[in-house]
C-alpha cells in the first residue's frame, strides 16, 4: 500500500465549447477552455484535504478528474497509484475514490434508507449477506443507524447527505471526495457532516476531499489548496494559508471572522496598545478559542 | 404598504395521515423599507411562510393583507366561480407587488438572451415595449450586470451573474416586496457579498422592503434590521439582530447559531472583560476591543 493517495503531474484540463449555429453564426466554431493548468500535487494516505477556491476557479473539474468522471486532457493523474487516463481502470478509480455531490436529493435513488445505501455494493456484485453487514456498518458510522427502514423524503438535508455518504462507505472507498457537501444545508446540517467527516478521517483513516465554500470548515484541514484560474495558487496548512488576508481577498475568497479580526488587530498603534497591556495576538489565529486565550494570556 | 399576517396557521395534506402543521398561529407585519433576515433550520416552516407572502400557497387558518386588502376576498354572497375569479385577480395584483426570488433562481432562466429572460415578467403585465426596454434597463442596473451581457445567452454566464438576472427578472416588475429564499447558496464569497452588497444598496436607495431567508448568521446579522427565528412552525424571536443573536443558546438548541464574534464575545465576557452589550461584527468587536483597552 503506497503512502501516496493522489498525485497529479502537471495535470490538465480542456473542455472543448462548441458555439450553437444562429442566424448570425451559421457555421458553429469549436473553442477551447482551460478548466486545469498544469497542477501538481501529492495527497498522502489518511489526509484531510480542503481544496477552495471561487465559482469558475476549475475546483470542480479536478474533483470529477480524481473520481475519473473526466479525464485528463494533459498530465497524469493517480489515485492510489492508479492511472485515471486508463479506461480500463475506470472502475476500479471509481471504487477507490467515492463521490459525493452538492444536492443531497439527487443522490437518493431508493425509497428505503437500506436499499439506497446498498444500491452501490450490488453492482459491485459483492454477496448478500456481505452487503447487509456493509449498510449497517455504513449507517452507524454516520450514526443513521436507527433509520435504516425509514424513508429518506422527509428527512433533512444533513441525514440525507449523511446517507449519501453512507452508500459511498458500502463500496468501501480509500478516498472520498465531496464537491460542496454542505452548500444546501442549515447550520446544524452542516455542523453533522462536518462531524461525520472528521471521524471517517480519524477513525476509519479515510482520505477525505472536501471543496468548500465555508472558510469555518477548512479550518480543521491538513492542508489546503487554494486553486484560481485552473492553477494552485496557495497551499499549505490552515494557519498558513489564512494567514495571508490580502492575498485571499483578492483570490474572491474570505477568512474566518476570527481570522480577519486578528490581521486587524496588527495594526501598529493597537498592537503597541495591546502590548503595554502585555498582550500578544498572533496573525493566524484559527478559532474563538484561539482568541480568547490570546487575549486573556495576561490581561 | 404593509404586509399582514394575523393569526395565520397552514397545514400541509390536512385530514390525511401525513398531514402536517407547518405554520402554527403566525402574526406578522413586514413593514415598507425593511430589511428583515428570516432564519430557521430546514422544516421550520419559513419556506411555507414564503410562499404563503407571494400568494402560492393560501392559509389554512387566518387572513393575510396587503395594504389593508385580503389576498383572498371573503365575500359571503358571491358564488363559488365568481370568489374565484376575485381571488386571480388579486393574487396576480399581489404576485407583482411581492416578488419572490426562488432558490437556485438560475435553474428557471430559460429565454434566448438575458434581455428577454429579464422582459419575461413585465411583459406578462402588458407593459408597453417602451416601458418594458425602459425596466429591463433599470433592473439591470440595479443588480450590477453590465449594458453589454443584454444580448448574451443567459447560459453563457457565471453562476453569480445567472442569478443576478433571474432577481433583475423579479425586480423588473417593480415590486414593493423582494423575497429572496437564499440567494447565496453555493456562491463563493466574492459572489456572495456581491450579490447581497446589491441588495442592500437597492434597499437603501430605493426604499424596496427585502426579507431574505437564509442560513448563514454571519450574512444576516451584517445585512439584517430585524430577524424573525422561525421553530418548529411558531415565531420564537422577531426583534433587532442584537436582541436575537444575545439568546446563544437557545438559537444552538433549535439547530441554529450565532455568529462567530457574537460568540467571542460572549467567551470574553465570561473570562471577564468588559463586553456589556451583543457584538455582531468584526468592526465592532474590534472597536469594543480598543474601547475596552484604553481605559
Amino acid at each position: 500500500m503506497s503512502e501516496e493517495m493522489v498525485r497529479s503531474e502537471n495535470l490538465t484540463f480542456t473542455y472543448a465549447e462548441e458555439t450553437d449555429e444562429t442566424e448570425e453564426n451559421p457555421s458553429p466554431s469549436v473553442t477551447s477552455r482551460k478548466a486545469l493548468d498544469g497542477i501538481d500535487l501529492t495527497i498522502l494516505r489518511g489526509q484531510m484535504i480542503v481544496i477552495l477556491g471561487h465559482n469558475g476557479s476549475g475546483k470542480s473539474t479536478f474533483a470529477k478528474m480524481l473520481n475519473a468522471l473526466l479525464k485528463p486532457t494533459g498530465g497524469s493523474l493517480w489515485v492510489d497509484g492508479i492511472d485515471t487516463s486508463d479506461d480500463e481502470n475506470l472502475w476500479t478509480v471509481r471504487q477507490t475514490a467515492g463521490m459525493i455531490f452538492q444536492n443531497p436529493d439527487n443522490q437518493m435513488i431508493a425509497s428505503i434508507v437500506e436499499e439506497d445505501v446498498a444500491f452501490g455494493p450490488e453492482n459491485l456484485g459483492v454477496d448478500p449477506e456481505q452487503i447487509r453487514k456493509r449498510v449497517d456498518e455504513s449507517l452507524k458510522a454516520v450514526g443513521m443507524e436507527e433509520y435504516v427502514l425509514s424513508s429518506p423524503t422527509h428527512m433533512s438535508g444533513g441525514q440525507k447527505q449523511r446517507i449519501a455518504i453512507a452508500g459511498i462507505l458500502a463500496m468501501k472507498p480509500e478516498l472520498i471526495v465531496l464537491d460542496e457537501p454542505t452548500a444546501m444545508l442549515d447550520p446544524r446540517g452542516r455542523a453533522e457532516v462536518m462531524k461525520t467527516l472528521k471521524r471517517l478521517n480519524q477513525e476509519e483513516k479515510i482520505t477525505i476531499i472536501h471543496i468548500t465554500h465555508y472558510m469555518e470548515e477548512a479550518v480543521m484541514a491538513d492542508q489546503l489548496y487554494v486553486i484560481d484560474q485552473g492553477k494552485i495558487a496557495l497551499s499549505g496548512t490552515p494557519r498558513e494559508v489564512f494567514s495571508q488576508v490580502e492575498k485571499m481577498r483578492l483570490l474572491g475568497l474570505d477568512v474566518p471572522p476570527v481570522t480577519e479580526l486578528a490581521h486587524e488587530l496588527q495594526e501598529p498603534q493597537i498592537r503597541e496598545m495591546l502590548q503595554k497591556k502585555g498582550i500578544h495576538v498572533p496573525g493566524d489565529v484559527l478559532s474563538v478559542e484561539e482568541m480568547v486565550e490570546a487575549l486573556c494570556r495576561s490581561n | 404598504m404593509p404586509i399582514e399576517l394575523k393569526n395565520i396557521s397552514y397545514t400541509y395534506d390536512p385530514g390525511l395521515p401525513t398531514s402536517k402543521e407547518a405554520l402554527k398561529s403566525v402574526d406578522l407585519t413586514f413593514r415598507e423599507g425593511e430589511f428583515v433576515g428570516i432564519i430557521g433550520h430546514t422544516g421550520s416552516g419559513k419556506s411555507t411562510l414564503i410562499q404563503l407572502l407571494n400568494g402560492l400557497l393560501e392559509p389554512t387558518e387566518g387572513t393575510i393583507t396587503l395594504d389593508g386588502e385580503p389576498y383572498y376576498p371573503s365575500l359571503e354572497k358571491i358564488s363559488k366561480k365568481q370568489k374565484k375569479r376575485l381571488t386571480a385577480a388579486r393574487l396576480k395584483q399581489v404576485r407583482q407587488k411581492v416578488g419572490l426570488v426562488f432558490q437556485y433562481p438560475e435553474h428557471q432562466l430559460f429565454e434566448m438572451t438575458v434581455a428577454k429572460d429579464i422582459a419575461f415578467g413585465p411583459r406578462n403585465m402588458g407593459l408597453s415595449e417602451k416601458e418594458i426596454e425602459k425596466r429591463v434597463q433599470k433592473s439591470m442596473e440595479m443588480v450590477g450586470l453590465s449594458e453589454e451581457l443584454k444580448e448574451k445567452s443567459p447560459f453563457e454566464l457565471s453562476g453569480g451573474q445567472k442569478r443576478r438576472v433571474a432577481i433583475a427578472g423579479v425586480l423588473a416588475m417593480e415590486p414593493s416586496f423582494l423575497v429572496l429564499d437564499e440567494p447565496t447558496a453555493g456562491l463563493d464569497p466574492r459572489g456572495r457579498d456581491e450579490i447581497l452588497g446589491n441588495i442592500k444598496k437597492l434597499q437603501k436607495e430605493t426604499g424596496i422592503s427585502v426579507i431574505l431567508v437564509s442560513h448563514s448568521m454571519e450574512d444576516v446579522a451584517l445585512y439584517a434590521e430585524r430577524i424573525i427565528a422561525i421553530d418548529n412552525g411558531r415565531i420564537i424571536y422577531d426583534d433587532l439582530p442584537r436582541e436575537v443573536f444575545s439568546h446563544a443558546e437557545k438559537l444552538k438548541e433549535i439547530g441554529l447559531g450565532v455568529p462567530q464574534m457574537t460568540e467571542l464575545g460572549k467567551l470574553l465576557a465570561a473570562a471577564g472583560w468588559k463586553m456589556d452589550e451583543t457584538i455582531l461584527t468584526v468592526a465592532e468587536m474590534k472597536a469594543k476591543l480598543l474601547e475596552v483597552l484604553s481605559c
